[in-house]
């Protein structure tokens, strides 16, 4: 009806269903991934161990026992931010995650910021709500094959390419998902996450795919230490900068925002400690702030110093402090509410660790390459080395395994990719929106209601007239306020999307107002409407009686209410075939605009495309 | 994220005849000059020689989408309200109402995803309604819609145009546009700003009210003998600095008569003025509260203007009559939204006023005491409304 349109909860059990079952399908193709690799792997082995007996070796070759190994400081990053990606991959697995993670996530972080931010926020976001299953199931796998990529693929040039990967991707989620850390909206704050965890996750991407030569120095490490720690002091002075709101207790920045965290769904223990957090810094918000200043300003400072012995402090103190505000004010960021993953602190405190092991851990180096065949000799030996030896002389085990597993990954990555890549060049809305709306739409085979009235132009029309086409029919109220203008506009947009089509089918509706009827209404309704530019539209008129009649007819319920209310009626629409058998009976409320837009329109044209071919 | 798409839209545009269309195009395109006008206020009441109509808000005030804009009718000798709101459309955006002796027509203000005005005609008191077509949307102004007794038809402000139609309401032709008017010579000349109202004269020829750029000048034309006069009024003495906007403008059989708000560095006089064969007459000036806002006006056949107005929640109903002085009665009852000025039940009586008080979808009339001490309620309508009907 009119004006009772719904919203759809995050909940809703046709998309829920519909995002397992994609992501199940998915699955299944991971698995068919996983074991052509398998097989692949066994036939690189085979052809290997045939070129080897052939010419009269016994073994495969094996890496000599005085190749390096990787460094400790980038070993950390990758391993720590593979496991955080493959965390986050599991956390987007939540029901919730395809209608919840705009509304929910996306939108209220962007509130905040600038309009142009907050535009192009938008739009990734209207991708994700015109598909949110795809989206949704899309951000699992490229999330779970980055975290595996980067776990599989120690060394070499995968190695680097899964870091280039992870920094992209995180880009992507961080302009998008996190309009860009909430770094030009007002209260910015590192407690709160800023700059944004997944740009934390680039960082660490671009150190996994440096040359593993950037490693043999202290220059590496100390520069992160250094731009971390001039990053702290900035956020100490930040935090401490007048006016902002960070030094007043009961109703400051900071307080408020802890007490907003308390209230999201999470653990009884978890409320209860950001709870209490809360109530103490409502309380002693002016030295609470106070030991934040001077913890930050400190830290930074110890880590710009290059002692080791001062930096050790400072990360110790860093370390502790980012685990407290992880507990006390991120309520560990994934669980609660709709949690993507586990904010800032952990990649934060991951990060300046290996920049302060990069700095104290040298990797040995590579002794000089004399045995052709150990081929995994030098720095970065999951490539072979450069050799006119044939491949299966030198090639590894542990060589081709790693490879296997990380073309493996990067399939997991474009099994996501690719589904997410064609929903995003369609500009409109799926039709599962409208059918999690609406419901599915019934199927049909009854000849449809005859009917005679009269179009805009003043022609008369009858459903016989318009045999030999398909035909899409609903109610409309010319001067209806809300859903009305929204259906016709659908019913334009299919009219538009059907092209060449369109000869073959004529989208009709019947005034639904028995007051408003004449045809002045449905012409300027038209106008108002964009309608008059279709030659295949037809809104059709009558008396009372014959309106009546089709209303009755076709089930739609009109019901004129008193005292300033527009006319109430049913938002049906009907496919009927060339034979004039109603083929499907759609409910076409809108409900909310964001849901409803070209979603139905799509689902229409799917079943006006099926009764053209019947 | 909104759909965005219908911003882009042109908003009302114009059916046959193609005249209306272009000139109503034009005229949306072009500025007028009285940004700063006071708002008219939707709700009030109009008397005429038979019947009483007044336009009230009801439903959740704070919420347009549920807010419900009712057409309510007095009959003569009566003293009860009737609700007469013409079905088949929603009103969320408010109504105008212009009556005659003879008929009603009632303009919908676009609101939601319209944009245009449909418009409901009763020959019958309100008994009975009738579908009309107006091509584009009716200026939010009280005065924007009037209907003129017996073959005079009815006049409406579309825009910086005023369309005319024949009785019934069949079809709308262009009248004049604002451009027009601010061609036209007059002494003193008002250089119109913007439409602010249209009635009948009670000669039956159309009466348009204006805002006027210079200052100062109430902007009044007539039509006669195929051409505009601007019978301009120019106020005396300290309002000679101020500028106008028109609140209110009916006629009746004894003349026509106009609700001023003149304003002059923040501060709002209003001035009421009775036409009479030798031209219009100006009240002196009632000067409003610093920051009080006009709520609602009333016009009365024998020539009584009552105005309630609200200065930071106390709300204020004054009156005038053409040979008296503004006179303010009681502290109107908390919840007032319009006022209507009480057709007299014998001649010798003297108007008096209405207080409409809405509480959701309960509509409480009060009356002044005779003594004219306080309010006291006279009747109580519960009026039932489509909450959540306008999405």
């Amino acid at each position: 009806m009119p004006g009772m349109g719904r919203g759809l909860p995050t909940g809703n059990s046709l998309i829920t269903s519909s995002f397992h079952s994609a992501v199940l399908h998915q699955l299944l193709i991971v698995l068919l991934v996983v074991a052509v690799c398998a097989v692949g792997f066994n036939v690189v082995r085979t052809v290997q161990y045939r070129r080897l007996k052939a010419e009269g070796r016994q073994t495969f070759p094996s890496a000599p026992s005085s190749v390096t190994s990787e460094p400790l400081a980038r070993r950390i990053v990758r391993i720590g931010f593979g496991c955080l990606w493959i965390l986050d991959g599991l956390l987007q697995l939540q029901s919730g995650m395809p209608l919840g993670l705009p509304s929910g996530v996306v939108q209220p972080t962007a509130s905040a910021s600038p309009q142009w931010v907050q535009h192009v926020v938008n739009s990734g976001v209207t991708i994700w709500s015109n598909h949110p299953v795809e989206a949704a199931a899309a951000t699992v796998w490229i999330q779970l094959g980055l975290g595996i990529w980067l776990l599989v693929a120690p060394r070499g040039r995968w190695s680097r390419l899964g870091g280039l990967a992870s920094a992209g991707w995180g880009l992507v989620v961080w302009v998008f998902g996190e309009a860009f850390g909430g770094i030009l909206a007002p209260g910015l704050t590192w407690m709160f996450g800023a700059p944004g965890a997944v740009l934390v996750y680039c960082v660490a991407g671009i150190l996994v795919a440096l040359p593993e030569d950037a490693y043999a120095t202290l220059r590496l490490g100390r520069t992160i230490l250094r731009v971390g720690g001039l990053f702290l002091i900035g956020m100490a002075v930040l935090q401490g900068w007048p006016g902002r709101g960070f030094w007043q207790g009961h109703g400051g920045t900071l307080t408020t925002m802890v007490q907003q965290m308390a209230k999201t769904s999470q653990p009884g223990f978890l409320s209860s400690w950001v709870s209490s957090f809360g109530t103490f810094v409502g309380a002693h918000g002016w030295g609470v702030n106070l030991f934040v200043v001077i913890s930050l300003a400190t830290v930074g400072a110890l880590m710009m110093s290059g002692r080791n012995r001062l930096v050790r402090i400072g990360l110790v103190g860093f370390v502790v402090l980012c685990l407290a505000d992880w507990l006390l004010v991120q309520d560990l960021g994934f669980l609660g509410g709709l949690g993507t993953d586990p904010n800032s602190m952990l990649p934060m405190a991951l990060l300046f660790v290996s920049g302060y092991v990069a700095t104290v851990r040298l990797p040995a180096r590579a002794p000089a390459m004399a045995d052709l065949t150990s081929a995994a000799q030098a720095p970065g030996a999951d490539s072979p080395p450069e050799s006119r030896a044939p491949w299966w002389e030198h090639t590894t085990l542990p060589y081709v395994l790693r490879s296997v597993a990380a073309v493996a990954a990067l399939a997991i990555v474009v099994v996501g990719t690719a589904p997410m890549a064609l929903a995003a060049v369609n500009r409109n809305a799926d039709p599962i929106l409208t059918e999690a709306l609406d419901g599915t739409p019934n199927t049909l085979d009854n000849p449809a209601p005859p009917f005679s009235l009269t179009d805009q132009h003043g022609r008369a029309v009858s459903l016989a007239s318009l045999r030999g086409h398909v035909i899409a029919l609903t109610f409309l109220d010319p001067v209806c306020t809300s859903d009305c203008p929204l259906i016709a506009q659908e019913f334009r947009q299919a009219d538009l999307r059907l092209a060449d089509q369109s000869t073959k089918v004529d989208f009709v509706a019947v005034v639904a107002n028995p007051v408003y009827r004449s045809v002045s209404f449905t012409n300027a309704f038209d106008r108002q409407e964009g309608l008059t530019e279709l030659p295949n539209w037809y809104y059709l008129t009558g008396s009372v009686a014959a309106l009546q009649r089709v209303w009755i007819s076709y089930g739609v319920l009109v019901d004129t209410v008193p005292n300033g209310a527009m006319v109430a009626h049913q938002d049906l629409a009907y496919v009927i075939d060339r034979r004039g058998r109603e083929r499907d009976a759609l409910i076409d409320d809108p409900g909310p605009t964001q849901e409803f837009a070209s979603s139905f329109s799509s689902l229409l044209l799917s079943r006006i495309d099926q009764a053209l071919t019947t | 994220m909104s759909l965005g798409r219908r911003d882009s839209r042109a908003l009302p545009r114009a059916a046959a005849p193609g005249a209306v269309a272009l000139l109503m195009t034009l005229s949306i395109g072009a500025p007028g000059h009285a940004g700063a006008a006071p708002a008219a206020p939707l709700a009030g009441t109009v008397q005429t020689g038979t019947a009483a109509w007044a336009v009230v808000p009801m439903g959740k005030l704070s919420d347009p989408a549920n807010t419900f804009w009712q057409v309510l009718r007095e009959g003569p000798g009566s003293t009860q309200w009737s609700v007469v709101t013409p079905p088949g459309v929603a009103d969320n955006g408010g109504v105008v109402l212009g009556a005659s002796e003879g008929s009603v027509a009632v303009g919908f203000l676009p609101s939601g995803l319209l944009r245009f005005s449909p418009l409901s005609v009763s020959a019958n008191a309100g008994t009975t309604w009738s579908p009309a077509y107006l091509p584009g949307a009716l200026s939010a102004r009280p005065g924007a819609l009037a209907v003129g007794p017996g073959h005079s038809g009815a006049l409406a402000v579309v825009g910086n145009t005023v369309l005319r139609s024949p009785p019934g309401l069949s079809s709308w032709t262009p009248l004049v546009t604002l451009s027009t008017l601010r061609r036209v010579t007059g002494s003193p000349r008002c250089r119109p700003g913007a439409l602010d109202a249209v009635s009948f004269s009670s000669a039956d020829a159309p009466l348009l009210a204006t805002s006027c750029t210079r200052k100062g000048v109430v902007g009044l034309f007539t039509r006669s003998s195929g051409h505009w006069l601007d019978e301009g009024v120019a106020l005396p003495g300290r309002l000679r600095a101020s500028t106008t906007t028109v609140l209110a403008l009916s006629s009746s059989g004894s003349g026509s008569i106009a609700l001023v708000a003149a304003r002059a560095a923040g501060h709002t006089d209003l001035v009421a003025l009775w036409q009479s064969p030798g031209g219009w007459r100006a009240s002196a000036p009632h000067s409003l509260r610093s920051g009080a806002a006009v709520r609602s006006t009333a016009t009365a056949a024998g020539g009584a203007i009552t105005v309630l107005t609200d200065s930071r929640g106390h709300e204020t109903v004054d009156q005038i009559f053409p040979s008296g002085s503004w006179n303010t009665l009681p502290s109107a009852p908390a919840g007032t939204v319009a006022v209507a000025s009480n057709m007299p039940v014998a001649t010798t009586d003297a108007p008096t006023a209405e207080s409409f008080v809405v509480d959701g979808s309960v509509l409480r009339v009060f009356e002044p005491t005779p003594a004219g001490s306080k309010w006291l309620p006279v009747q109580t309508l519960q009026v039932s409304l489509a909450f959540g009907s306008s999405g």
